[in-house]
């Protein structure tokens, strides 16, 4: 059932994601062609088409960004709080999924826009030598490396990275999602309530991790430190460190989580 | 076998009670009318039974299991709402219905959809009010559902579309499944009903026959609904 409603909120998120995707890449290459034209050419008409060009660029950038945000919280709200809610949850399928569906795709948009992004970047950066000079770049970096074992570092790493980039995401996607669900179960200012749950459960957690700093003191990191250093390789020490990042991410992400399963299943409050 | 059963069911909205301690069952194969003014408890205890919401007390079972996910797969649903999110065409809802719901005939809502010659691409916020609500009914009742909750299907569209609509529920539904249709326009429904149950201010005034009303009463079911809840 996870995929089917993934298919669908593909479907619903695509009519909108997709154009916006066009219209980076467009302007993309707008702002490309023109930027040279007025490098080479003093003619002013050129020159004011190189700047719109740019301006019009980065509006998109920032556009597709926002939008994908808000795209995230409008799918959750409209889709299963608002009057779509009447079909959604009644459909034979869990919460959980209900809940990971629109999570996941909404990282799959997220994970795209950034692609977007960085190809709109090459594209507005691309010059004919350009691909050379990479390749020629990357092929001296790699020349460094010793392929046995830290060819397995380097892919552990980005794999790492991009869990702890995907908790990032889920942390705030959760928190959004846990705001809107208890926001939801009240009868009237259900706006003002989302922003005062949304806020204060930032608080809260800027709180509790005041409290544990409160608490760093009192551990012996320099014993710690001395034991990474003298034990561990560099490798090994990035991996801990990202590990733990990747622990304490996920507790208070689920926290988040679990509580939007709650109100969703026991306070859900359809008008 | 008993299709939805209801045991000293209560439901508040902080302190107002929408529902007060309901005892009800309705058995499996017969249309029942749930009758009563705005603000009765109507809505309450449809959404109860999908479990939209949660009971303050007591419980409600429908096929003697808790309103979840099990009982959505045997419900097919139509709330007062227009659910359908409105950018999807009528190719995309039925692939939608398809997906998700086993019961669901899709030939027979092609064939409905066909008869009321809507296109397959049109999309939903391209069609007037009165056709909007058929394609969300066409779904509904193209499942094989075992019970079939109503909400208001005739409110708000005109006579000769109701006529359409009362029609469409009479033959598609399920014979063996039981149809719950809440509404306050009883003159138009009482035709297809078999029993009815007056609810007023969350109490369930009456469950009877509408062949008891009749016989003794003398008097069809909307001229005794408006002798039993005169203002």
């Amino acid at each position: 059932m996870l995929t089917k409603l993934m298919k669908h909120e593909l479907r619903a998120t695509s009519r909108i994601m997709l154009p916006l995707f066009l219209i980076v890449l467009a302007t993309a290459f707008c702002a490309h062609f023109f930027i040279y034209q007025m490098v080479s050419s003093d003619h002013p008409i050129l020159y004011a088409l190189g700047v719109l060009s740019l301006t019009a660029f980065v509006l998109s950038i920032c556009g597709v960004c926002v939008i994908a945000f808000v795209l995230m919280i409008q799918r959750f709200y409209r889709n299963l709080l608002q009057d779509e809610g009447y079909m959604m949850m009644t459909l034979p399928v869990s919460i959980h999924h209900h809940i990971w569906a629109k999570f996941l795709v909404s990282l799959i948009w997220y994970t795209a826009t950034i692609a977007v992004i960085l190809l709109a970047f090459f594209i507005l950066s691309f010059r004919m030598d350009f691909l050379t000079t990479f390749i020629h770049d990357l092929k001296i970096m790699f020349s460094f490396l010793h392929w046995d074992i830290e060819y397995v570092h380097i892919i552990l790493s980005c794999i790492e990275y991009f869990i702890v980039f995907a908790l990032s995401y889920a942390h705030v996607c959760f928190q959004v999602y846990a705001a809107l669900a208890i926001s939801h179960s009240f009868s009237k200012h259900k706006l003002l309530y989302f922003f005062l749950i949304f806020f204060g459960l930032q608080l809260l957690l800027q709180f509790l991790i005041a409290l544990l700093m409160f608490f760093i003191p009192l551990i012996h990191w320099d014993n710690i430190i001395s034991f990474i250093s003298s034990h561990m390789s560099m490798y090994a020490a990035s991996h801990i460190m990202l590990l733990c990042m990747t622990v304490v991410s996920s507790l208070y992400t689920a926290v988040f989580y679990f509580l939007t399963v709650y109100f969703l299943r026991h306070r859900l409050n359809l008008e | 076998m008993k299709i939805l059963e209801c045991q000293n069911l209560t439901k508040t909205y902080g302190k107002i009670p929408a529902l007060q301690d309901i005892n009800l069952s309705i058995e499996s194969g017969r249309i029942v009318g749930l009758l009563g003014p705005n603000g009765s408890g109507k809505t309450t205890l449809i959404k109860l039974a999908n479990a939209l919401l949660t009971p303050s007390q007591g419980k409600i079972l429908v096929c003697n299991t808790l309103p979840g996910k099990q009982t959505h797969a045997m419900v097919s649903y139509l709330p007062e709402r227009s659910a359908i999110p409105k950018w999807m065409t009528t190719t995309q809802i039925l692939d939608f219905y398809e997906d998700f719901y086993t019961d669901f005939q899709r030939d027979t809502a092609e064939k409905m959809l066909k008869h009321l010659q809507i296109p397959s691409k049109q999309r939903l916020k391209q069609m007037s009010k009165g056709t909007q609500e058929k394609v969300q009914l066409i779904m509904v009742m193209s499942r094989l559902a075992k019970l079939y909750l109503l909400d208001e299907p005739i409110g708000g569209v005109d006579p000769a579309t109701r006529d359409y609509i009362l029609s469409t529920i009479i033959g598609n539904y399920n014979p063996e499944a039981s149809v719950i249709i809440s509404t306050h326009l009883i003159a138009d429904v009482e035709k297809i009903l078999d029993d009815v149950i007056f609810i007023n201010q969350g109490h369930v005034v009456l469950q009877t026959t509408v062949d008891t009303i009749r016989e003794e009463k003398e008097m069809s079911v909307d001229a005794y609904f408006r002798e039993v809840f005169r203002c």
